[in-house]
């Protein structure tokens, strides 16, 4: 009965804790956080298979029915999305585990407490029904996020700074345009808006509402020209926050979109030219962010801009208004976070024995480090586009979609894109293969950070293999039956 | 032409918050010192609001706490104003003041590092250190 | 760059005016904003919660759940702070410090200390260029502290029938403290109010919201549902709401005093809670 709101729970009580342990016993923060992730994980694992038979659940916060209170809704996608935020968050807490303990001091308190309020506060964005609370979830992850991104030497504090304004004029605005839809509708439960709405004339202060909201979020999920804070943010902080903001954050926020797309805000409302508009940024995205990337020296710093073109992927799909393409950009915002994460925990692991993260540091990885190799490398084709890796199915989605509706300079985008990749991963594969490691070089693997590496990239190939069903049980069923 | 004017003066709540909503933004974009970039965006935050509380006001009403004699009664819902949009709004402005604390401390860290709050000059710094 | 910038925002502004062009006039009764949810809440909120100030029945209680995530980002931003500004504590950051001999008022200073010494009855420490404490101001807001104090509880405490709540409470008690830093020096406010007192209380206020929501769910309901405390003292449902409501002004109240405590702290003194202002 309880499932839905008992996956935020023991984040929340373990963030609490964590501060109460760190003035008390600081040796139980740790195992505290592990305790916190994996309980949140199960609940999700069980709140998933609950939703897939008994179908959407719904929780109402201090048992006050919508629209008068506050409520989650949990459908199959919102499941899943869940389930995943919680095991990447995990993952990567696992593996960064020698990080975490020294790298901190006694501040490893605040450092855990932090991780699990922003990882809560992700999947309250995924969970709730509501806009404002919506709203006041977006800043409770996002100014976490600052923080741990805040956190480190050098540019780091400048870059968190530079996101934090960007962040918060992106959430400012979404919260106009909640004032906007609620000074219309007089209601903000998504559920009952969406009722609202399909009556309500359409007006140019609706579209407007629409326009402003859509805006914000974009603004929040880094879409092309907005995109300015993400490569600082993600390359300048420490690698335990980057490798866990960097799945989660824009991933989210295209969720956001998705659902109110989908679920809320019904077609007539959106203004005529934005679809257009959106589908500009989203090629610009692709196109922008593979320039940039090729241009890069450090390697996170050009995943960063790789994910920036995976924005424009998304909001694209979701733009191009046919199923094919709503399935795609639904479906690559779990292979984008499955291979980010991926990507970024190899890097961590290869960042610790080495430094720096440039091409010239790595060489030789393949003899000295093969399986942490092996796992970039499945992350790697996986974001390039080879069968049977997750990423080739949801890209094959967005490109069949494209062509379905004939947006011919968006399907060039994802193919340049693609190519692109194979450059920019194949020039690191030559160097960390046939290079010879430096003579002092004294890399170790240690099994505790190749396991939550393995299991990322194994889960690349295991969703690959089963998208058709991912796209049966958790995707088709929430799309509407308008859309064609 | 009447029109306008009339909408211009039934809504000047609204023309209020985008002037100074505008001007928030200005500052943010086009200034260079870190902390009058904070300062935009905390007019920005205000703006909005402004917004909320003027979706709030009701002709003739009073504020929402309820008065003896009603508590008995019948409660008009015309003689208090909407308490919904001051109960999101105490919620924004804890959110606004407490992304501002985090900010300074970020720009503390900022000045630590780079021992200017210019943003020209730190970029200078940057690209010759 | 300034004229794109005001050519932007100008833009905007004039995109933003015209999407107006459909919304009701200021203070018009019959806006879908003033029936809907908000007629609800005016007519049906005080037999439901027995609180007559309709915001805190709303916050507090309907939208219980938002509150308690409010809570959590003043609580975050007290963290975020602590992460990024607070310098370890075991490693040093020289400066100039001053003493002054008690008997004589002479002044003496010290270059590239690290070590403070401990307790010493002949010397006491002094702020760099601060002047020697004025009587007027400490004796004044000495007086004034305990009253801002009481004032502040009365906030928190009297949020059902005026305009209060645990937030406003908060502010008012966290800002006594910053008057005695600001009246005195940083020093005795820490002596009075440790960082560790300060975290344990921020991290107690949210464990109370949070308990009062999970004894809703140990009753059988649900995450945060005040109907639980029907019954506790004999109480109605209604009044079971309003204890609800209080108990969970008091968590952010809490939270709110020590979390602002804390960022004032950390940012007047650069990261080290013990020098500054």
């Amino acid at each position: 009965m309880h499932d839905v709101v008992l996956t935020i729970l023991p984040l929340l009580f373990g963030s609490f804790l964590a501060i109460l342990a760190g003035w008390t016993r600081s040796a139980l923060v740790y195992p505290l956080g592990v305790v916190a992730l994996a309980l949140s994980t199960g609940f999700c694992v069980k709140l998933l298979l609950g939703v897939l038979s008994t179908g959407t659940a719904t929780y109402l916060l201090g048992g006050w029915s919508p629209p008068w209170g506050i409520v989650f809704v949990i459908d199959t996608f919102s499941a899943g999305m869940m389930l995943l935020i919680s095991g990447s968050a995990l993952l990567t807490y696992l593996a960064f585990r020698a990080e975490i303990i020294e790298g901190f001091a006694e501040k490893t308190a605040a450092f855990v407490a932090l991780l699990l309020l922003t990882v809560a506060g992700h999947m309250g964005i995924v969970a709730t029904g509501d806009l404002f609370n919506l709203y006041v979830l977006i800043e409770v992850a996002a100014l976490s996020g600052y923080a741990l991104l805040g956190y480190g030497s050098g540019r780091a504090p400048l870059a968190s700074l530079n996101y934090l304004c960007v962040g918060s004029v992106g959430a400012s605005l979404y919260l106009l345009g909640v004032g906007y839809l609620y000074i219309l509708t007089g209601t903000l439960n998504m559920a009952d808006l969406a009722q609202i709405m399909l009556a309500a004339p359409v007006t140019a202060s609706l579209h407007g509402a629409v326009a402003v909201i859509l805006f914000g979020l974009w603004v929040k999920m880094a879409l092309f020209p907005f995109h300015g804070w993400l490569p600082g943010a993600y390359a300048m902080s420490s690698p335990v926050a980057a490798a866990l903001l960097a799945p989660l954050t824009t991933k989210v926020m295209v969720y956001v979109v998705i659902r109110l797309l989908i679920g809320v805000i019904p077609g007539a409302a959106i203004p005529e030219a934005l679809p257009d508009v959106a589908m500009l940024l989203g090629t610009a995205a692709i196109f922008a962010g593979s320039l940039m990337a090729y241009r890069q020296i450090d390697q996170r710093r050009m995943i960063a801009y790789i994910l920036v073109a995976e924005v424009g992927y998304m909001v694209g799909g979701m733009f191009i208004g046919n199923r094919t393409a709503m399935t795609g950009a639904m479906l690559h915002i779990f292979a984008d976070a499955l291979m980010t994460l991926t990507l970024f925990l190899a890097l961590g692991s290869i960042a610790r024995q080495r430094g720096e993260m440039v091409l010239a540091n790595m060489r030789g990885l393949f003899r000295t480090m093969p399986f942490t190799m092996a796992a970039f490398v499945l992350g790697a084709m996986s974001m390039i586009g080879v069968p049977p890796l997750f990423g080739f199915f949801s890209k094959w989605y967005l490109l069949s979609g494209a062509l379905e509706s004939g947006q011919y300079l968006f399907m060039v985008g994802l193919l340049v894109s693609s190519l692109v990749n194979v450059v920019l991963f194949f020039r690191i594969f030559e160097t960390a293969f046939f290079d010879e490691p430096g003579e002092s070089v004294r890399d170790i693997e240690h099994w505790s950070r190749v396991t939550p590496l393995a299991v990322a990239a194994v889960l690349l190939i295991v969703a690959g293999l089963s998208s058709g069903l991912i796209v049966d049980r958790l995707i088709a069923g929430i799309i509407p039956a308008s859309l064609i | 032409m009447e029109d306008f004017l009339t909408q211009l003066t039934s809504k000047y709540n609204f023309w209020a918050y985008i002037v100074l909503m505008m001007v928030g933004l200005y500052a943010m974009i086009a200034k260079g010192n870190l902390i009058k970039k904070l300062i935009g965006l905390s007019i920005f935050q205000t703006a909005i609001m402004l917004f909320y509380v003027a979706i709030g006001s009701k002709a003739g009403a009073t504020i929402p706490i309820l008065r003896d004699h009603t508590l008995k009664g019948v409660i008009d819902f015309v003689e208090y104003i909407n308490p919904l949009p001051h109960v999101l709004m105490l919620t924004a402005i804890v959110v606004s003041v407490a992304t501002l604390g985090v900010a300074l401390a970020l720009v503390l860290r900022v000045y630590d590092v780079h021992q200017t709050l210019e943003e020209d000059e730190i970029l200078e710094k940057i690209k010759n250190p | 760059m300034k004229k794109t910038a005001l050519l932007a925002v100008i833009l905007t502004g004039a995109l933003l005016i015209l999407s107006m062009e459909n919304f009701p006039s200021w203070g018009d009764v019959q806006s879908p904003a003033s029936l809907h949810l908000s007629r609800h809440f005016i007519e049906k909120s005080y037999e439901q919660t027995l609180t007559p100030n309709l915001v805190t029945a709303v916050l507090g209680d309907y939208r219980g759940f938002d509150t308690m995530l409010e809570t959590v980002v003043v609580f975050t931003a007290a963290l975020a702070c602590f992460l990024v500004i607070r310098l370890p504590r075991d490693v040093c950051t020289p400066g100039l410090f001053y003493y002054r001999h008690t008997r004589t008022g002479l002044v003496v200073r010290k270059h590239d200390a690290c070590e403070l010494p401990g307790e010493n009855p002949t010397f006491e420490r002094v702020d760099s260029d601060w002047p020697p404490h004025d009587v007027v101001v400490v004796s004044t807001c000495r007086m004034v502290i305990p009253f801002i104090q009481l004032f502040g509880l009365y906030v928190v405490a009297h949020g059902h029938y005026s305009p209060g709540g645990g937030f406003q409470g908060g502010v008012i008690f966290a800002a006594s403290y910053v008057l005695l830093a600001v009246s005195h020096d940083l020093r005795t406010l820490v002596h009075r109010l440790n960082e560790r007192v300060t975290h344990l209380l921020s991290a107690a206020g949210v464990l109370l919201f949070f308990g009062v929501g999970l004894f809703g769910m140990a009753m059988g309901l649900n995450f945060l549902d005040y109907g639980a405390l029907e019954g506790v003292l004999g109480m109605s449902l209604a009044s079971g709401h309003s204890l609800g409501i209080l108990l969970v002004e008091i968590g952010v109240g809490m939270t709110v005093t020590a979390a602002l405590v804390i960022i004032f702290k950390l940012l007047s003194s650069r990261g080290t809670v013990t020098e500054g202002l």
